[in-house]
């Protein structure tokens, strides 16, 4: 195995550059071309490591790798306890990969450029111990403190009605995560130990397991926008800025999927088990909720902030159907609906580069003036959608598959997916794309060279992940399975007892 | 070592030789000719410098005798390895204050040297509070550590809220301390004893006497009044007003610490036989004064009566440690004051160092614009605001982790749960607070931002507060091994 601590390294790298980008001082515009490099290569390299250690991770076992321990507390057994397995590495490949699109193919706003980078490269940083960490304790903290940067970035470089929606936003996340330390910190008394995989085998009586269940839920709940802690979400995705839109959706509003996989699944089967009835209804909730406000939305970014939260829903659901299709399923899709809402979001970029506005109405007919951007658009839209071929099918069907072997009811609930979808995306690409074309538009010019680029990794990533998504389930199978036994097991002592 | 009957001098050099140098400093001052105001800063500036510097040997000397267990002066006073931690707790927030402060009073014209003396007198009163084990003994070195915070409130006669704080703080101040000797007095009259040890051998679980009980509950009124929990905290808010920034962290940091280090000494130690009789009334004070504590305190918006509210809170929060008597308990709670403490230092200290528009900085919205023009300083205050606020990964997140790990442990789950959920409410103030900082627009507001001219330990400190409030991770691991060697019994 490795002895080089690779993933500490990428936990501090982006530090050192956050310090190293401290110490720049001058003019305004040399400070944003020099950040924007920093900025750039740190993430580069950041993710050519990350390719590294997925390219050297072995399939087929199951178990963690590159794993780091160092002891901090033993009273608690509270260890700066790094790993990666299948799950954890493909959430922090894509969100490494997220990064540096956000970095090269975003403009660095002018002001207040070292802020900026600064709480990226923090969120980057915390995001990579959120998903590589073994520990219950360094897992909140590197989950609750990606919030912070987040509150700067939406307070700051937002716009419209930003401090209520930069309010709204942190007092929901804090709350959520005082719930979740709450339960975290019971564990923790109960047991004198802080380490994930302690908990794995460890069972909680039923009635503790259900208790710690909901509180740990409905944090996760509010992070992935699930119907009644989903109200922070729209307005969120309103006012940030939309880079932070792409980070939001791709990276921190799948700190919840993760969780719900990586600490409910094993740690409470019993709870999640029971509870997967009342997770559906409040999946078809915010699934059809969702996806009915989209339908009607003509503000762009929160048109796709709706449409989010029903993808999400069906993730969600997808993880309570607790056998090997459907948390795969969920897994994929999780990773897919980063890359495709990044594509969009990145649109949106360009979009609003040549007019500030989220109005869908400003942006009729982009077929005429600007047919490259139009045809990314219809591709990324197809993603959207679950067209086969694109990633958003792989993991859709995965899902469904899941859901319908676990309740047939809700299943073909589930299945009206496909046609919220296939309505939202058609009806905007009508407007967007193939609408008449209005004295905006008119003078719009096509996207250039280094647009291209930038969405052409994007759809590069949603076909490759849609022709062959073996090379993901791959990587994550085992882990899954090893993930469903110690779940089963969990039942198997509790009804043992 | 020399002994007096059963008294060893040993223990006590710390405090003696405190008291030496108050003398001295005193008699340093009195015998300075002073004609204008410029030697008089002169001397100031010599009298607290010379101060740092004896407290610092005064830290030495504590750390020096070590974590022994003595009782000396016919057990009036105690030494104990938990009582050795909580004098260096203490010492170590006054030589910060003392550091930081130096500037801030000369820049408030407050430049007599006796307020130096006075705050050496006050570090001795509440040193020999903490290793007190004896009512009476209890009672005289609080009123020894009141008196000087009064004379500190009366000292700049210019400044009528700190003479009105003072008055203020008198007043009531005497009053709980009326409660607390009538406290005192009726457990003497059930027991026939004032010493700690002694009470403890005589009160155990049996003990069912309704005048003991009565005594406990004066005893915790009086003590409530002096740590500000609901509904004995009317004071607080308009004492912490008026007086100016050193005398407000050595009353929310220096004097509340010392008071709750004696507070769970008295309800462990005499009345650690009757915990089911005091425990509902602590409970009762914990829920009381964190609603107050953490609801009221949003709605503020001079920093000082900010301060006041998130004190009675976080009183509310160490409170809870005090529960259940036990070693690991006594870790956390030391790990909390050591995490909230630094935050509030660095927090007002920093505050200290600057001034805007040649006022110092009363009002939240007074920070408005500070990124724009200082952009490392509105990051080190929201570094210490995000600690106070208990978020990761600061020192603050730790201390409340630890807190509620204990209060876990001793399965109070509900009391822990509604404290932490109710923490979320003032997590706002100090979002609010970086907003102003950070995110309002500033155009319409003529700033000038003015940085008292800081010397370089005062900066020094500020950054190693700093260092400690994001680093704490890092500190911890070795505190956490010192604590747990030391602390092996309670006591």
């Amino acid at each position: 195995m490795f002895s080089m601590p690779i993933l500490s390294f990428l936990i501090f790298l982006p530090i050192v550059a956050i310090l190293i980008i401290l110490t720049i001082r001058g003019e305004q515009e040399l400070i944003a071309k020099s950040v924007k490099y920093i900025t750039i290569l740190t993430s580069v390299i950041h993710l050519v490591l990350c390719l590294y250690i997925l390219f050297s991770f072995i399939k087929i076992d199951g178990d963690y790798q590159f794993v780091e321990k160092i002891a901090l507390i033993p009273s608690i057994d509270f260890n700066y306890y790094l790993g990666v397995d299948g799950i954890s590495l493909l959430f922090l490949v894509f969100s490494s990969l997220l990064f540096l699109m956000i970095f090269l193919f975003i403009e660095i706003p002018q002001n207040n450029a070292k802020l900026y980078a600064i709480s990226f490269l923090a969120i980057l940083s915390f995001s990579v111990g959120t998903f590589a960490s073994l520990d219950l304790i360094l897992f909140y903290l590197f989950y609750e403190a990606s919030m912070i940067p987040v509150f700067f970035l939406m307070g700051v470089f937002g716009s419209g009605n930003k401090l209520y929606s930069t309010f709204k936003f942190m007092m929901y996340t804090v709350a959520g995560s005082m719930l979740m330390i709450i339960a975290i910190i019971a564990m923790v008394a109960i047991t004198k130990s802080s380490s994930m995989q302690f908990f794995d085998t460890f069972a909680f009586d039923y009635k503790v397991q259900v208790y710690l269940f909901t509180a740990i839920f409905i944090a996760l709940a509010i992070k992935s926008g699930i119907f009644p802690f989903h109200s922070w979400l729209p307005d969120t995705y309103e006012t940030s800025p939309l880079s932070l839109n792409i980070i939001l959706s791709g990276v921190l509003m799948k700190y919840g999927v993760y969780g719900m996989i990586r600490i409910l699944i094993p740690m409470f089967p019993l709870a999640m088990f029971d509870a997967s009835t009342y997770i559906y209804i409040l999946s078809i909730i915010t699934l059809f909720y969702a996806g009915f406000i989209a339908f009607t939305e003509s503000n762009i970014k929160k048109l796709f902030a709706y449409f989010s939260l029903s993808h999400l829903a069906l993730i969600v659901a997808a993880i309570f159907s607790l056998n090997t299709q459907g948390i795969e399923g969920a897994i994929f899709q999780a990773i897919s609906h980063s890359t495709y809402t990044a594509g969009i979001f990145l649109v949106i970029v360009y979009l609003k580069a040549r007019l500030d506005s989220n109005n869908k109405e400003y942006f009729m007919g982009l077929a005429t003036p600007m047919p490259i951007l139009s045809i990314f658009i219809v591709l990324i839209g197809l993603a959207n959608i679950g067209l086969p071929l694109t990633n958003g099918f792989v993991g859709e069907f995965l899902s469904l598959l899941g859901i319908f072997q676990h309740n047939r009811f809700f299943a073909i609930l589930f299945c009206f997916t496909i046609l919220i979808s296939a309505v939202v995306i058609i009806r905007f690409n009508r407007y967007v794309v193939f609408g008449n074309v209005n004295e905006y538009t008119k003078s719009f010019k096509d996207i250039n060279f280094y647009e291209i680029t930038g969405l052409s990794i994007i759809v590069l990533v949603i076909i490759i992940m849609g022709v062959y998504p073996d090379i993901f389930l791959d990587i994550m199978h085992s882990s899954v399975s090893k993930l469903m036994e110690s779940f089963k097991n969990g039942i198997i002592i509790q009804n043992d007892i | 070592m020399i002994n007096i009957g059963s008294s060893s001098f040993i223990i006590a050099i710390p405090e003696i030789y405190l008291v030496i140098v108050a003398f001295l400093l005193l008699l340093l001052g009195l015998f300075t000719k002073v004609q204008d105001t410029e030697t008089k800063v002169l001397l100031f500036n010599r009298v607290s410098s010379l101060s740092v510097i004896a407290i610092i040997f005064g830290f030495i000397l504590v750390y020096a005798i070590g974590d022994m267990y003595v009782e000396t002066f016919h057990s009036l006073f105690i030494i104990s390895p938990i009582i050795f931690l909580f004098k260096l707790v203490i010492i170590f927030f006054v030589l910060i204050i003392a550091i930081l402060s130096r500037l801030y009073l000369i820049d408030k014209s407050i430049h007599q040297f006796e307020y130096i003396v006075l705050m050496l007198f006050f570090l001795v009163g509440n040193l020999l509070m903490i290793s007190s084990n004896d009512f009476i003994a209890f009672y005289v070195t609080l009123e020894l550590t009141t008196v000087c915070t009064y004379i500190l409130m009366f000292m700049d006669k210019k400044d009528i809220p700190s003479i009105q704080a003072g008055i203020k703080y008198f007043l009531l101040g005497v009053l709980g301390t009326a409660f607390l000797l009538y406290g005192i007095s009726l457990v003497y009259g059930y027991t026939g004893l004032t010493n700690f040890t002694e009470i403890r051998s005589v009160v155990d679980s049996d003990t069912k006497n309704w005048v003991l009980l009565i005594g406990i509950v004066m005893i915790l009124v009086g003590i409530g009044f002096k740590l500000s929990l609901v509904p004995f905290h009317m004071w607080t808010p308009d004492v912490y007003k008026g007086v100016n920034k050193f005398v407000l962290l050595m009353l929310s940091v220096v004097s509340k610490f010392s008071i709750f280090f004696i507070l769970i000494r008295i309800l462990w130690e005499p009345f650690g036989g009757v915990i089911s009789q005091w425990q509902q009334i602590v409970v009762l004070l914990i829920v009381l004064s964190a609603l107050i504590g953490f609801i009221v305190s949003i709605y503020q918006t001079n920093i000082k009566s900010f301060i006041a509210y998130s004190s009675i809170a976080n009183m509310s929060y160490m409170l809870m440690i005090a529960l259940s008597p036990s070693v690991i308990a006594v870790k956390n709670l030391i790990i909390f004051s050591l995490s909230y403490g630094i935050a509030l230092v660095g927090f007002v200290g920093t505050l200290m160092l600057f001034k805007r528009d040649n006022k110092s900085i009363v009002d939240i919205y007074d920070l408005k614009g500070l990124y724009k023009n200082h952009p490392y300083l509105a990051f080190i205050l929201s570094t210490f605001l995000i600690s106070m606020a208990g978020l990761p990964i600061t020192a603050g997140f730790f201390g409340k982790i630890f807190v509620l790990y204990s209060v876990f442990t001793s399965e109070y789950y509900l009391l822990g749960a509604l404290l932490a959920l109710l923490s979320v409410v003032m997590m706002y103030f100090y979002l609010k607070v970086i907003k102003i900082m950070y995110f309002d627009s500033y155009e319409d507001v003529a700033i000038n931002f003015y940085a008292i001219k800081g010397n370089f330990l005062a900066k020094f400190t500020l950054g190693f507060l700093f260092l400690f409030t994001v680093l704490f991770i890092v500190f911890l691991v070795p505190l956490i091994r010192v604590l747990e060697e030391v602390i092996t019994f309670l006591f």
